[in-house]
């Protein structure tokens, strides 16, 4: 009888997907790849102080702020998607473990910057420089 | 045209721009006909300018020739002077050179400014 | 000089303005300046002392022949080269196109705070409407005066007190500091294509017969060239320079078109943020068009058919029909979406590699009696010419190579 061949065939082909998908959005990063995310996020921190720096000083109009920001914040967001799903290379555990979590802060942070009110500023800029300063 | 020295002259102005009377673009010189080659006195009959006359230009050519329609036919009677552009004797219109333009203008035309 | 002279000269200048400083420059010359500081100035020198001399080459052949110089492409390197130039020429044009239109809706954006998706087709509606409506002279002036908010970037190089000793040191060619040696290439490569990318040449030359230039012109020509693309570099430096300042010591790379605003926001407010926005939107614009226009000539001269925003857009149907096609096909490429700032970078790139195709037969037909008469090349255009062709070779080589292996500059 041919038909209880046909679950096997199922189950090993679902099988072999599961073990696709649960290896599909997650890599392994090196410590060079680390060391690449680390100076990207360095990068939009640093840029989101400057922005909000001048915006506190108000050099900067709303519009732009908003816009600029939100660019800067989808950037950091899909860094912070990715590192989250990550596995790190045997060593880099801790370093991928910071790397997670300031991406985690950064891209709350650049959210914040789109529709912060004045007050907020200073801080969410000295919270940006903060986590610039702890990335290398 | 009977030497080969003017022969050479007149296939020199293969890919020319022609320009009508009024001097206006009206192609270029896409092909020739060349009639008598292996006699002393070989005469360019006619220019081939658009459409298949791609079709002895190479592989490209053939492929461009292909999709393109009948080429138009002037003969060498038609042109006034050679120089770096083939001058004609008469309007793009009277020899069927303008079709192209023509075609598409009844479309750009649509729109107010054209 | 009579009135009339001086203001011929200065609309020239702006032509070569509106447009030089296109989304390639904005983005190589300030991604080089937060990578390398001032180290790259030198390659930028090169780079419009380049585009100078091969803009007066095309300049003299439209002026003297009366024809561009890709209508004399296709008679004087042959049917099969001539063909080869336009499809390159035009799949890089397209590119370029599309990321420059990319480039004004982004400036839109961080203007009006309308998204992103709904100012595309409104930045493809406007250029198509301006390029449509307004005459050639006046598409010229327009996107060239007000290209010339640009030169906030230059006020602001100076504010933000750089060390000027540094930056004259920048000028002088030789080894670099900090940073991988194949990084470095590649931004000199960069550099070199976004300032000498091929459409601007043909722009030039189309928009000189556009113009009706003559002999008379001759001198306005060697002027305008030097002028207007002197200018265009003097802009290139500040954008380098501002970065450097701003954007090195903090680490900040730049990604996004709103970046570089940032230095003249940082300088001198919200004055200088929608001045450079400004300057950036009509210099991106300007460009957009330009490539348009160029893909449209190129394709009508090709062919041998009638061209050129002076005759009624009816009468040269298919050369309107060219440049409608290219917004059209651009606009399709922008609305998937993909990021403008990496298009451009592919574009630039792209563009290196199809140099030769575009400089060689520039070369070849200046120096051809039949169609220059007495105003062939003299000594120094040729000896730079020459010089200039290897260079292009050389970098045309290692385009594509060095792209792939520092992954677009990453390192």
């Amino acid at each position: 009888m041919s038909a209880p061949k046909l679950p096997v065939t199922a189950l090993g082909i679902a099988g072999a997907l599961l073990l696709a998908a649960s290896g599909c959005g997650s890599s392994t990063l090196s410590p060079k790849a680390l060391s690449q995310e680390s100076k990207s996020l360095k990068s939009l921190a640093a840029e989101g102080a400057l922005l909000a720096r001048d915006a506190e000083a108000g050099k900067s109009t709303r519009i732009f702020r908003r816009v600029h920001s939100e660019y800067l914040y989808k950037t950091a967001s899909k860094s912070s998607t990715s590192l989250s799903t990550a596995k790190a290379a045997p060593g880099a555990a801790q370093e991928l473990q910071k790397l997670t979590k300031l991406a985690g802060e950064l891209s709350a942070d650049l959210k914040h910057l789109g529709d912060a009110s004045n007050e907020e500023l200073p801080g969410l800029a000295r919270d940006l420089e903060n986590v610039a300063g702890k990335l290398e | 045209m009977s030497t080969p020295a003017e022969v050479d002259i007149a296939l020199g102005i293969l890919d020319h721009q022609l320009v009508d009377a009024d001097g206006v673009n009206c192609g270029k010189v896409d092909d020739l006909e060349v009639a008598g080659l292996d006699t002393d006195s070989p005469e360019i009959v006619e220019i081939l300018v658009g459409g298949n006359a791609w079709r002895s230009r190479g592989l490209l050519g053939r492929i461009a020739g292909r999709l393109a329609g009948n080429a138009v036919h002037v003969p060498w009677s038609e042109v006034d002077s050679v120089s770096s552009v083939v001058k004609l004797k008469r309007p793009a219109s009277e020899l069927r050179l303008d079709e192209g333009d023509r075609r598409w203008s009844a479309l750009v035309g649509k729109v107010p400014g054209a | 000089m009579s009135l009339k002279n001086v203001l011929a000269v200065a609309l020239g200048i702006l032509s070569a303005i509106g447009g030089f400083v296109d989304i390639g420059d904005l983005v190589f010359n300030t991604q080089a300046g937060a990578t390398f500081g001032f180290q790259l100035l030198w390659v930028v020198v090169i780079g419009v002392v380049g585009i100078i001399v091969y803009s007066e080459m095309c300049g003299r052949v439209a002026a003297v022949a009366k024809r561009p110089v890709f209508d004399l492409v296709r008679e004087r390197t042959g049917f099969g080269a001539g063909l080869a130039t336009l499809v390159a020429s035009q799949v890089v044009n397209l590119m370029t196109c599309a990321a420059e239109i990319g480039g004004v809706a982004i400036c839109l954006q961080l203007l009006s705070g309308l998204p992103y998706r709904v100012l595309i087709p409104l930045a493809v509606a406007g250029l198509a409407v301006a390029s449509w409506v307004l005459p050639f002279e006046w598409i010229e002036r327009v996107f060239g005066y007000l290209g010339l908010c640009l030169l906030v970037f230059a006020v602001a190089a100076i504010k933000l007190h750089p060390d000027w000793g540094k930056v004259a040191h920048g000028f002088v060619p030789g080894s670099h500091s900090g940073g991988s040696l194949l990084v470095y290439l590649y931004f000199v490569v960069g550099l070199l294509g976004a300032a000498m990318t091929p459409y601007e040449v043909y722009f030039y030359s189309s928009g000189a017969v556009e113009d009706g230039w003559g002999p008379k012109e001759l001198n306005l020509n060697k002027v305008t060239a030097t002028i207007g693309y002197g200018l265009g570099g003097f802009l290139s430096f500040s954008l380098m320079i501002v970065a450097a300042v701003l954007f090195l010591p903090q680490g900040i790379d730049p990604q996004f078109l709103g970046t570089p605003a940032l230095t003249a926001e940082h300088a001198f407010g919200k004055v200088g943020l929608l001045l450079a926005l400004v300057g950036i939107l009509f210099a991106v614009g300007g460009a957009a068009i330009e490539t348009c226009f160029s893909g449209a000539y190129n394709t009508a001269q090709f062919f041998g058919w009638r061209w050129g925003k002076r005759e009624r857009p009816a009468a040269a149907s298919r050369f309107t029909l060219a440049w409608l096609v290219i917004f059209a096909l651009a606009f399709l490429v922008v609305i998937t979406g993909y990021d403008p700032v990496k298009l451009t970078e592919y574009s630039v790139i792209f563009s290196v590699v199809a140099l030769p195709l575009t400089y060689l037969p520039i070369l070849l037909i200046a120096n051809d009696h039949t169609y220059m008469g007495s105003k062939t090349n003299g000594k120094l255009a040729n000896v730079f010419g020459v010089v200039y062709f290897v260079v292009i070779i050389a970098i045309a080589i290692a385009a594509i190579p060095l792209m792939l292996v520092t992954h677009g500059g990453q390192g």
